[in-house]
């Protein structure tokens, strides 16, 4: 009996105690959690100071990537309509965001700087088809509240 | 035979082989750029650079020959620091856009720097600025900043193909590859410059910036479109053939191809194609489409017999694909009305069948109305390599226009239309009078001479046919009776006498093989029947009659008169009203299969690509009426058409020789006559990616009666008519046509409207006015 | 095609054990008539030697003497090797740019004259010097160059 008041009483100084220590979750998404500047989230596209795409559909993302998550496709550029800065481009430049696992494997394999991994993490969609980011989805980055 | 020491290993090789192929034979690497087996040793680009003991610097293996007692080492910090300093220099000017480059993954200077190269270069200077991305010709990209000077190309044409068409131009670092007098290059070989380079200054354009080597899948394949067969890998991205390559075996094939193959491959995706199923002119699902069909074969069959049942095999149909069909012809249908769709009237039965291998022994050529670049390009490769190599080598075109080239010298004798068979007949009976094979030929001849051929070209010509050590002869199939003259020739001649056939379709051989009969009376005697109502239905399978057969006029009436027409192609054929169902059907990246080429021999071609749409290999047609006929055929044993002893090759069973009496040559009376031949651009299925290159004057014409018919000297368009019909063709000048004669490809589409004969020519009007 | 290249040729060919080697000299001495190699002189010369118009053209385009363009009746060489740089062979190109008024690689209006760049020439004890058609003349002061376009050169 009086164990079983003894164990109570030290329960609720766990308790009592937790109640005045500062608390690890936050109320999200109202409060964001501050990230090491170095986190890997989705991919971005970059373009130079021109508005001239850096990619230039090399595929060197393709083949290196482990989890088989990108798919590019290349094209010679259009007479008179430079896309990237060379005359070469992506055609199509898909991320498969469930497939990938956010080694930044592809970002280390660009040789142009063209793909790299922005902080954003708000991935959630509620349909499998829009977590595949296609070239025009790359090319706007969203910007993390 | 010389024994020699590389790395340790000692080999004995024959004498004369170069350092380079000796190492080879021990599986060893030596890096190569201007090196190639078919091109000799050149020493160029100095990356095959080894110690070879007593020698006080370093040799380059690919011009050094092997030696008594040699030895020598391939690798080592002398033979390293060679090739470091070889590739320092080599990629000082190299443009760094690997990225970019379609070679980028499967290119030697990548390769060779990562694993011989220097980490960094010393040079700081900005690199030299050269063309990039410039024309050859339409399908070759000229990259002049990658280039590494080896010579290759420029080898490969000049010497190799003989027409000298890329040159080095400058000197130095200011040294670019490029064509003569900038003019796009004509030939029927540039293609070949892309497998050649080691680097990516010639790149294929239609594959420009298409694919990665990892992200592409190569199968390997045959090319589908001439008898040749030329071994070739199929490339492929996302279920779409966007490349073909030559696929080198050793000792037996380069691996050259011809432009017309190279680039044909995107036949599949021709606008044109047939991917959705057709009944009477309506669009329908395949299930009913297919339903139909066996139905009208069951109706068939019910009212007049099986035997009313024609099927026609033709198109780029694997041999499994024609066993199928002729299985599912003889158990189900039960008809023997089964024929291959055929150009030319020759038979060439496979006893007198010969290799390339003979080429590469022959002591003479007889060329029989057939001129091998036109026809079987990479035969003409085969033959001058056979020429560069034994400069003896006695070429004979026997024909109505000169068969001979530049490109393959040798003497003509030029026939009138129609005679070639008799004068060499003739030239036969000059040296073997009393042989009773040469007697029965000349007996119903009587005293018929060969116009334009003189008794002593006929005295010179038996000689040489029965001196020949090695007599290779390449022949059209046009007459049948050349046939029976070349069978009494093998007979009589008691040294090798091998032939090979230069008529198509490509897959003859093979649907032969599967159990369809290959000769011309056949094909004949189906059309005449069905033209006749004996036959009621008839089954086309790839063929394109209308333009395939060489007598429109009788497929016409034929087609008129059948019950049903079921074409099953990958191309609608032009008269599509005519017919009652078109279905769809697979081509040949996307159907695994064998082809039989025109030395007999049995070539795998794996599938590469899904057929698109509504399209589907034979054997679902075949198994669906099967079961509507309810027949169903079981295909529990694989079939093979290969064959436990012959391997490789068919197996050869000994032809009986009939011979008759050659009939005396109609004489063809008349200012202007029209021959025909075959002509690589024209055959096949069409493709998008050559239209640039199909000749825009297909037809050849003397310069003589050019201007007296008022033709431009660059040529142009004229009508050639004879009775009712007339076609108007683009004619260009060409002095190996004789005077009077006017000479057409006997596939483009409207030359079967008119027969080989008297035509009158004249300026086409339209172009009078324009 | 002249009537007396074909005599040349043989006579060319006669020189030399190889063939082959008389082509240089035939081009030389065609060019001597001709002032320069055109499309349709490389043509005759490949039918003359018996090679193809690539290797020619090969040849042509390697040697700096070899004119693949129209040039003046007069080329000058200027040598921009190391000794003539130092003095003073840029001051005389620029001299004699302004007193032909064209520019490096350009022929004056009435044909008269070629004004081209060389490589070292070898005659490093002329510096500046100059090469015209074939001869050399130096040294050359840069303010000279009157005296150099009027000297007689023997040809």
């Amino acid at each position: 009996m009086l164990d079983g008041v003894k164990a109570l009483i030290k329960g609720l100084g766990v308790t009592s105690k937790a109640l005045f220590e500062p608390r690890d979750t936050i109320s999200y998404p109202e409060k964001r959690r501050e990230y090491s500047p170095r986190f890997r989230g989705k991919h971005m596209l970059a373009k130079d100071t021109d508005g001239h795409e850096l990619c230039v559909g090399c595929g060197l993302c393709e083949a290196v990537c482990p989890a088989h998550a990108i798919r590019v496709v290349a094209a010679s550029a259009p007479e008179g309509n430079p896309v990237s800065w060379t005359n070469r481009y992506s055609v199509d430049y898909e991320v498969d965001l469930i497939r990938c696992i956010f080694c930044g494997m592809c970002e280390e394999a660009c040789p142009t700087n063209a793909v790299r991994l922005t902080p954003f993490n708000e991935l959630a969609a509620s349909n499998r088809l829009d977590m595949i980011a296609d070239k025009e989805e790359l090319l706007h980055p969203p910007v993390r509240k | 035979m010389i024994q020699l020491t590389i790395d340790g290993q000692e080999i004995t090789v024959p004498a004369g082989t170069m350092i380079v192929d000796a190492a080879a034979k021990l599986g060893i690497d030596i890096p190569i750029y201007c090196y190639h087996q078919a091109l000799g040793p050149l020493g160029a680009c100095r990356m095959c650079l080894v110690e070879v003991e007593k020698m006080p610097k370093l040799a380059t293996a690919c011009t050094t020959a092997v030696s008594e007692g040699m030895v020598v080492r391939s690798k080592g910090p002398a033979v390293d620091k060679g090739r470091r300093g070889v590739l320092e220099f080599l990629l000082i000017n190299h443009p760094l856009d690997c990225p970019v480059c379609d070679k980028g993954g499967e290119c030697y200077l990548q390769d060779y720097t990562f694993e011989y190269g220097p980490g960094n270069g010393r040079f700081q200077e900005p690199k030299i600025q050269k063309l990039k991305d410039g024309p050859i010709n339409e399908f070759v990209l000229v990259d002049q900043e990658r280039c590494v000077l080896c010579q290759r190309c420029v080898r490969f044409m000049g010497e190799y193909v003989g027409e000298g068409q890329l040159l080095l131009e400058g000197r130095g670092v200011e040294t670019v590859v490029t064509t003569v007098d900038h003019v796009p290059a004509t030939s029927q070989f540039t293609g070949n410059v892309i497998d050649l380079c080691p680097v990516g200054a010639l790149l294929s354009a239609p594959y420009h910036h298409k694919g990665r080597p990892w992200n592409i899948e190569r199968e390997e394949s045959v090319c589908p479109h001439c008898p040749v067969g030329c071994t070739s890998k199929v490339t492929a991205r996302e279920g779409r053939v966007i490349r073909m390559e030559g696929r080198p075996i050793p000792d037996r094939e380069w691996g050259w191809l011809c432009d017309r193959g190279r680039f044909g491959y995107d036949f599949g995706y021709h606008p044109d194609r047939l991917l959705t199923s057709w009944v009477q002119g309506v669009e329908t699902s395949a299930a009913m489409a297919t339903r139909q069909v066996g139905q009208w074969i069951q109706e068939t069959i019910n009212q007049d017999g099986g035997s009313a049942v024609g099927v026609i095999m033709g198109g780029t149909h694997t041999t499994e694909e024609a066993y199928q069909v002729q299985r599912f012809a003889r158990e189900v249908i039960g008809t023997e009305n089964l024929a291959i769709s055929r150009s030319e009237a020759g038979y060439l039965p496979r006893a007198l069948n010969g290799t390339f291998d003979d080429i590469k022994k022959a002591d003479m050529v007889l060329l029989l109305g057939s001129d091998p670049y036109d026809a079987v390009p990479v035969v003409h490769l085969k033959l001058r390599e056979r020429w560069l190599r034994y400069s003896a080598l006695k070429v004979i075109g026997i024909g109505p226009t000169r068969l001979t080239r530049d490109t393959l010298p040798g003497q003509d004798v030029i026939t009138a239309p129609e005679q070639s068979a008799a004068v060499m007949a003739l030239a036969l009976a000059t040296q073997r009078p009393e042989d009773a094979n040469v007697k029965t030929l000349l007996q119903a001849l009587g005293d018929f001479s060969p116009s334009g051929v003189s008794p002593e070209t006929l005295t010179e010509l038996g000689v040489q046919l029965l001196g020949a050590e090695h007599l290779v002869s390449l022949w059209d199939g046009m007459d049948p009776a050349m046939g029976m003259v070349l069978a009494v020739l093998a007979e009589l001649r008691e040294k090798p006498t091998p032939i090979l056939p230069t008529f198509g379709p490509a897959n003859w051989r093979g649907w032969e093989r599967a159990g369809f009969s290959a000769h011309f009376e056949d094909l004949t005697r189906i059309l005449e029947h069905a033209r006749d109502g004996i036959i009621k239905t008839l089954l086309v399978f790839g063929a394109d009659l209308m333009n395939e057969y060489p007598d429109r006029a009788l497929v016409q009436a034929a087609f008129d008169r059948l019950d049903h027409v079921v074409v099953e192609g990958v191309q609608p054929p032009e008269d599509s009203p005519q017919v009652d169902a078109l279905l769809p059907g697979a081509t040949w990246a996307e159907v695994y299969g064998t082809y039989i080429n025109m030395e007999a021999r049995l070539q795998v071609a794996m599938a590469s690509v899904q057929p698109p749409g509504q399209a589907r290999p034979v054997k679902t047609y075949v198994n669906t009426w099967a079961h509507i006929l309810s027949h169903p055929l079981a295909w529990e044993e694989d079939w093979e058409p290969f064959d436990e002893d012959s391997g490789e090759l068919l197996p050869l069973h000994p032809a009986p020789l009939h011979v008759t009496p050659l009939k005396v040559p109609a004489a063809i009376d008349g200012d202007m006559i029209l021959i025909t031949g075959a002509l690589i651009w024209e055959m096949s299925e069409p493709s998008e990616i050559l239209l640039p290159r199909i000749p825009a004057l297909p037809g050849r014409i003397n310069p003589e009666d050019a201007k007296n018919l008022g033709l431009d000297i660059h040529g142009g368009r004229m009508r050639v008519s004879q009775g009712e019909t007339s076609l108007v063709t683009g004619m260009s000048l060409d002095p190996r046509v004789p005077k009077g004669l006017l000479w057409l490809p006997q596939r483009m589409p409207g030359v079967n409207t008119l027969q080989p004969g008297p035509i009158v020519l004249s300026l086409a009007k339209e172009e009078v006015t324009a | 095609m002249k009537p007396e290249w074909q005599e040349w040729a043989s006579q060319a060919k006669a020189e030399f054990p190889q063939a082959n080697s008389a082509l240089m000299p035939l081009m030389h001495r065609i060019q001597l008539v001709e002032g320069w190699l055109s499309d349709e002189t490389i043509q005759d010369i490949a039918d003359l030697m018996g090679v193809t118009v690539q290797y020619v053209e090969s040849v042509a385009s390697f040697y700096s003497l070899f004119h693949r363009e129209p040039v003046g009746k007069r080329v000058i060489h200027v040598c921009v090797g190391l000794s003539c740089a130092l003095a003073g062979s840029d001051e005389l190109m620029h001299n004699l740019e302004k007193r032909l008024h064209i520019k490096e690689g350009q022929t004056t209006a009435d044909g008269a004259y070629t004004l081209l760049e060389a490589e070292c020439l070898a005659a490093c004890d002329k510096a500046p010097m100059t090469q015209i058609d074939l001869r050399f003349v130096g040294p050359i002061r840069p303010e000279d160059v009157d005296t150099l376009l009027n000297k007689e050169v023997p040809s």
